[in-house]
């Protein structure tokens, strides 16, 4: 049995959304990851998911913002498997001796974002589509595949680190 | 009090990845939604094609008697729709097999399409920047008046983010220097050389890739 096929409309649909799309996907992959390379490798798992999408059928509407809900889906993916190796420094996050409801902070962006960069994958996660990408919680728990309420306390434990990291990167970069 | 992680918001900012890259995943894009379609995505070197209808021939007199077709690398997009830049430039050579090789050996094009026709006179070519764009090589041809004379006037600028790869090859190759490496005023940190081709075509490389308007 051959492999089901995309009908010439669907096949041109995608063909142009690619031509249209593929700056913004890579601009959301690039500003995230931070690397051209695995954000090259991330846009072509993204299409090539497209494709397979489309040729199953189960593509709700071919859209940049259903192309960009793949690309997260990626994004979350790579970082569950490189995942393990960060489980070191992980565990030397405390998150409970830095509570952020008191937080009061303005964020420098390059710290922030090697922050992001340094913190566990599931914490990166979080926050990654929890505060750039302005999703709200129940889509957040959706793409991690938690529940709600699990995905409130990661939340808060992601924040909890991310201060923590944060703080320390602030503090040694003082003269 | 506002939460201070709402500042990591991050819209979407566009941006293009490497021309190579994007003409590849689009090639294979095309194959994966139909793998049984033959569509003329190019292959391996020397492969022979059918010659597509809408070729804008360099030397229209050809088109009757075209012989023989080679395509290289995968820039031809499918369906007939190249993903490419907006324009491309012709350049002649009298002796046009010694013009393939200096721009493909020293400069760095690739082939992606040459068409001869029975007497081994080129009726069309593309060769492809690996940055984005192409040039068409051609032979002189009084006839023809889509081909230029050779040691055309003016010249070329080809945008590249490794000018110092270039430049290596021009300068092992001896091309005449018209520029050496400098850091143009315009493109702070950048780097840019010109040259002349053995036949006098004037080549002008940079990191420059254009002025902004906004």
């Amino acid at each position: 049995m051959s492999r089901p096929t995309a009908s010439a409309g669907q096949r041109q649909e995608l063909i142009d959304l690619y031509d249209t799309s593929l700056p913004e996907v890579y601009g959301y992959l690039l500003a995230r990851c931070g690397s051209a390379n695995v954000a090259e490798d991330l846009t072509s798992e993204t299409f090539m998911a497209a494709v397979d999408a489309v040729r199953r059928g189960t593509v709700p509407e071919l859209s940049v913002a259903w192309l960009i809900g793949v690309a997260r889906h990626k994004l979350v993916d790579h970082w569950r498997r490189s995942g393990r190796r960060r489980d070191a420094v992980a565990h030397r996050d405390r998150p409970g001796d830095h509570a952020v409801d008191d937080w009061d902070v303005v964020l420098d962006r390059l710290t922030a974002q090697a922050t992001l960069a340094e913190l566990a994958d599931h914490h990166r996660s979080a926050l990654t589509l929890r505060y750039l990408d302005d999703l709200p919680v129940r889509e957040v728990a959706a793409c991690l595949g938690r529940s709600e309420g699990a995905t409130e306390v990661l939340l808060v434990r992601a924040k909890a680190a991310f201060r923590a990291r944060y703080e320390h990167r602030r503090e040694g970069s003082r003269p | 009090m506002t939460d201070p992680f709402d500042q990591l918001a991050a819209p979407i900012e566009p941006r293009r990845p490497r021309t190579t890259f994007a003409l590849d995943l689009r090639a294979r894009l095309i194959e994966a939604l139909d793998p049984d379609l033959d569509l003329d995505l190019g292959g391996s070197a020397g492969r022979r094609h059918a010659i597509p209808n809408d070729l804008p021939l360099i030397n229209p007199k050809g088109a009757a008697t075209m012989a023989s077709t080679t395509t290289s690398t995968s820039g031809t997009a499918g369906a007939g729709r190249p993903y490419t830049d907006g324009i491309w430039s012709v350049v002649a050579y009298a002796d046009p097999d010694a013009g393939i090789r200096f721009v493909t050996d020293v400069l760095g094009f690739t082939e992606q399409v040459l068409v001869r026709d029975d007497s081994g006179r080129i009726v069309h070519s593309e060769y492809r920047w690996p940055e984005g764009g192409i040039v068409q090589i051609a032979g002189t041809d009084p006839d023809n008046p889509f081909a230029p004379e050779p040691g055309q006037k003016g010249g070329l600028y080809v945008i590249t983010q490794r000018p110092d790869e270039v430049w290596a090859r021009c300068r092992d190759a001896g091309v005449e220097v018209l520029r050496p490496p400098e850091e143009p005023h315009y493109d702070p940190g950048g780097m840019g050389f010109a040259i002349r081709d053995p036949e006098g075509n004037i080549w002008s490389f940079g990191s420059y890739a254009g002025g902004s308007t906004g």
